[in-house]
């Protein structure tokens, strides 16, 4: 079908201008020098890349990507891609390490010693990872994480005197509006239910009742494209 | 006049929340996507990170990155003794559509066993040029939309031609295409076996890194379907990708990239 025909949306950005030459988006990752026989067991490639598409990074290895470290040497190439001269954004990689702390904060309550009391049990450490997963990925700024006892975790924004609640159980999430007078409203979702099939918007939605104003999500990509995890 | 190569393959799958079993890791994943296993593995450092498995088909470098909101299978050039230090592209792209084509009939066999939401094809191909201005007027020949442009240094062009699955009806994808003039830093880290401040290569001196600035024009198609009604099985992502992939190849011949194999 030729191009012309169709209606779409286009995205254009040029720069004529000479000022910015060198690159603004340098990525690097630091380099650990690790002495245990398997060199891929430090960290791997970007996992938080910038959403707005116009970077990423690389890792190329050499053909010896599975010999021993011990006395062979060995060459990696970094590839670090700029598209366009734009000024980083940091926010997003700010979101990213604050949850890496909540990611550590979910790990801790998988390690209680007094098992059967704080300890939870694998499915809600499954699914609080994939709710917190889904959050990330849509710019959602970083929740407070409570722990409710083995089968469920809370996950909790605070805006004003509201609070937003969202409880997460093996089978089901539960959300609860509430402000110091009263609960204002509440919203209990199965995950067989089809609201979860799309949990971005479901996220989304419940976020808008919490915050009593429509959200803007700060997504610089287009909607239509997922962001890339590693490129 | 330059040439255009395929630079990277990936297949995204984005796993349904459910209350069964979590998904496994990238080591069985990779597994069971490649049927060998993988070279090297690292296990999640994070709950909110990726587990990784690495390993090489065909000269190319296959890795899988398993989040429980994700799954990415790349494949991409592996860097060689005559390409270190510039940007290694897959010289025959015909082995990585071997390689796509394999992997969308693995999912079709429901060799990964993921209950998905959505799918995603992503082939990123690429010309090495010398400079911006043949980086530009590379792009400008296969953008079909009579584009003028005179000293600009940068350029990133987008555009997404929706359309609805012929092979899963009711399935909306995005087809996406973006084409950029990118520029490249490639950073050459030599370790030897004695440590960061032993000679880095054998015979030769011992530079810890090397930068070389490289700048190419870049057309990345973009496929995925967008949220279902219900979670994909097997057989409905794998006809969704290959579909995908035929457009990918499809389209790349329309606008004259022209590369034998894709």
């Amino acid at each position: 079908m030729p191009f012309r025909e169709l209606n779409e949306k286009l995205v254009l950005i040029s720069k004529g201008c000479d000022m910015f030459k060198s690159m603004t988006k340098v990525y690097l990752q630091p380099l650990l020098v690790d002495s245990s026989p398997d060199p891929l067991k430090s960290s791997p490639s970007p996992l938080y890349p910038d959403n707005s598409g116009n970077y990423s990074t690389t890792r190329q290895l050499d053909s010896s990507v599975s010999a021993p470290l011990y006395g062979v040497p060995r060459v990696e190439n970094q590839i670090v891609r700029s598209t366009f001269s734009s000024v980083p954004v940091i926010s997003q990689s700010e979101l990213a390490h604050e949850y890496k702390e909540l990611g550590e904060a979910l790990n801790e309550m998988t390690e209680f010693e007094e098992e059967g009391k704080w300890k939870i049990e694998p499915p809600v450490y499954d699914a609080a990872r994939y709710v917190a997963g889904t959050l990330l990925a849509n710019f959602f700024p970083t929740p407070r994480i409570f722990n409710h006892g083995p089968r469920s975790v809370v996950f909790n924004w605070s805006q004003g005197t509201r609070n937003l609640y969202l409880t997460i159980s093996a089978d089901r999430i539960a959300a609860l509006i509430s402000s110091p007078e009263r609960i204002q409203r509440r919203m209990e979702i199965a995950y067989s239910s089809r609201e979860l099939l799309d949990p971005s918007r479901l996220l989304t939605s419940i976020r808008s009742a919490h915050l009593e104003k429509p959200v803007v999500l700060a997504v610089s990509s287009t909607a239509s494209d997922p962001p890339e995890l590693v490129d | 006049m330059s040439e255009w190569k395929a630079f990277i393959g990936r297949i995204t799958v984005f796993p349904a929340l459910s209350a069964s079993a979590p998904l496994p890791p990238a080591s069985v994943l990779y597994r069971q996507m490649w049927g060998d296993d993988p070279d090297s593995y690292q296990k999640q450092a994070n709950p909110l990170l990726p587990s990784v498995a690495q390993g090489k088909r065909e000269g190319i470098a296959a890795s899988c990155f398993a989040l429980p909101t994700r799954i990415d299978f790349n494949l991409m050039a592996t860097a060689t003794e005559q390409t270190m230090g510039d940007l290694a592209l897959i010289e025959e792209a015909g082995k990585l559509n071997a390689e796509l084509t394999g992997m969308i009939a693995a999912i079709g066999r429901d060799a990964t066993s993921v209950s998905a939401l959505r799918v995603a094809l992503f082939v990123h191909v690429l010309a090495r040029t010398k400079g911006t201005q043949e980086a530009i007027n590379a792009l400008v020949k296969t953008i079909p939309y009579g584009l003028k442009l005179s000293n600009e240094e940068d350029l990133i062009f987008q555009v997404n031609r929706p359309y609805t699955s012929r092979q899963v009806p009711q399935v909306e994808m995005n087809s996406i295409i973006k084409w950029s003039m990118d520029r490249f830093q490639v950073v050459t880290i030599s370790i030897s076996g004695d440590g960061p401040t032993g000679p880095a290569l054998a015979g030769g001196p011992s530079p810890a890194s090397q930068i070389q600035d490289r700048i190419g024009a870049s057309v990345g198609f973009d496929i995925n379907s967008r949220p279902v009604q219900a979670p994909l099985a097997g057989g409905q992502q794998s006809s969704l990708l290959l579909e995908a992939l035929d457009a990918i190849s499809r389209t790349q011949r329309e606008i004259g990239l022209n590369i034998e194999g894709l």
